[in-house]
């Protein structure tokens, strides 16, 4: 019985040493950009305005490194946008912040798609007759108080935002790290409604 | 599929049950042949794997493995980007060393060198001078992998072999684009004559 034990350990161990230690995304490519998606800032804010998140990405990409712009619409095979997140929270009292919920009837949407709730989700959506993705919306500012924005649901990221495209069947999916100098170092665009 | 390897363990620990002394000397040694099918990789893998065995007088047998895989998932996960490669076809010669005295169950050693290749891919830049785009760019591999397996064999009615294999081997060849652990893990069905 103990060489019986023995031989399921072995067939246990090599099922999972054999696991090819390659696995991934192999569709899944990186690049970095700067300022793709912009915080529309605006000095003041009073109650009734809208704060504006804006992306208006070139189909020709710097990339750090190469001579040539990168082609993020053919590295796609035709992506009709590049999606990214962000989120609005109030404080509610000192140090406590709650989600701004959103619908897209409520935001005006210029340009692109989203998703709204307690967070946006944004599609920056291709537009041939310029080859640019483009997204610009704005989220009504119902109340007045202590606002701030940050980018990715659930990410540490604090000077970064990620487009990812909308990559169809088994075509490259293309994410795009993009810096940004607008977030403060806990990643927060803050602001104040009067 | 995990049910399914134990459900043949435990039908192994009746054939250890069995008495060693009874089974030592039979009809089996005479018979120097053997073929069989690989009943996991032809259910849980998609590969259909046929060996051949050689027996000698000894303690020593040799023979040969040929594997090449017909199934989808391999391919999907391929296409779909979950793997880097699409092992398509593998010949292992192998030889094996008994373990024990017994002809009717017994556990061995093998060593192995697996001839294996397939597909692999990578993302490539490509530059046509004026823009850089990205592509999946797809080219063939062939390694050879020296190896090692351990596994227990038992026979029925002299004849009907039921055999466990697992062993490993590490690809020499091609190293940036074959895999880098071939696994040979079988649970193998054969007639021996």
């Amino acid at each position: 019985m103990k060489k019986l034990r023995y031989f399921a350990l072995g067939i246990a161990a090599l099922l999972i040493s054999s696991c090819d230690d390659e696995d991934g995304f192999y569709n899944e490519k990186y690049v970095d950009a700067v300022n793709l998606v912009e915080i529309a800032a605006e000095p003041d804010y009073a109650v009734g305005d809208y704060i504006y998140v804006t992306a208006d990405i070139s189909r020709y990409l710097a990339e750090p490194g190469f001579d040539t712009p990168l082609d993020i619409y053919l590295t796609t095979n035709g992506a009709r946008g590049f999606v990214f997140s962000y989120i609005l929270e109030k404080e509610t009292s000192a140090g406590v912040w709650q989600s701004v919920n959103s619908t897209e009837e409520t935001m005006i949407i210029n340009a692109g798609t989203v998703q709204a709730g307690p967070y946006v989700l944004a599609t920056a959506a291709y537009n041939a007759a310029n080859e640019r993705y483009q997204f610009n919306a704005g989220i009504p500012l119902a109340t007045a108080g202590n606002y701030r924005l940050s980018f990715g649901v659930n990410s540490d990221a604090t000077n970064e935002i990620e487009l990812r495209s909308r990559t169809q069947g088994n075509n490259l999916f293309l994410n795009i790290i993009s810096d940004t100098n607008q977030l403060n170092n806990q990643g927060y665009y803050t602001f104040t409604v009067n | 599929m995990k049910k399914f390897l134990i459900a043949c363990l435990l039908f192994s620990a009746t054939v250890f049950a069995q008495d060693d002394e009874s089974s030592k000397k039979g009809p089996v040694s005479a018979k120097k042949n053997e073929f069989r099918v690989d009943a996991l990789s032809l259910i849980a893998f998609g590969k259909a794997n046929i060996s051949y065995e050689r027996f000698g007088d000894g303690k020593w047998s040799y023979g040969v493995t040929g594997s090449f895989a017909f199934g989808d998932k391999f391919e999907n996960d391929f296409d779909e980007g979950y793997r880097s490669t699409l092992p398509k076809y593998e010949v292992v010669p192998y030889i094996r060393y008994k373990m024990s005295n017994s002809d009717a169950h017994y556990y061995f050693i093998e060593g192995f060198i697996s001839a294996n290749g397939g597909d692999f891919r990578e993302i490539t830049r490509t530059d046509d001078g004026t823009v850089g785009f990205y592509q999946i760019s797809k080219e063939d591999y062939f390694s050879l992998a020296p190896g090692a397996s351990v596994g227990y064999k038992v026979y029925f009615a002299d004849s009907i072999a039921l055999e466990f294999l697992v062993g490993a081997g590490f690809n020499i060849l091609d190293p940036d684009k074959s895999p880098d652990v071939i696994s040979r893990i079988g649970l193998n069905l054969g007639y021996r004559f």
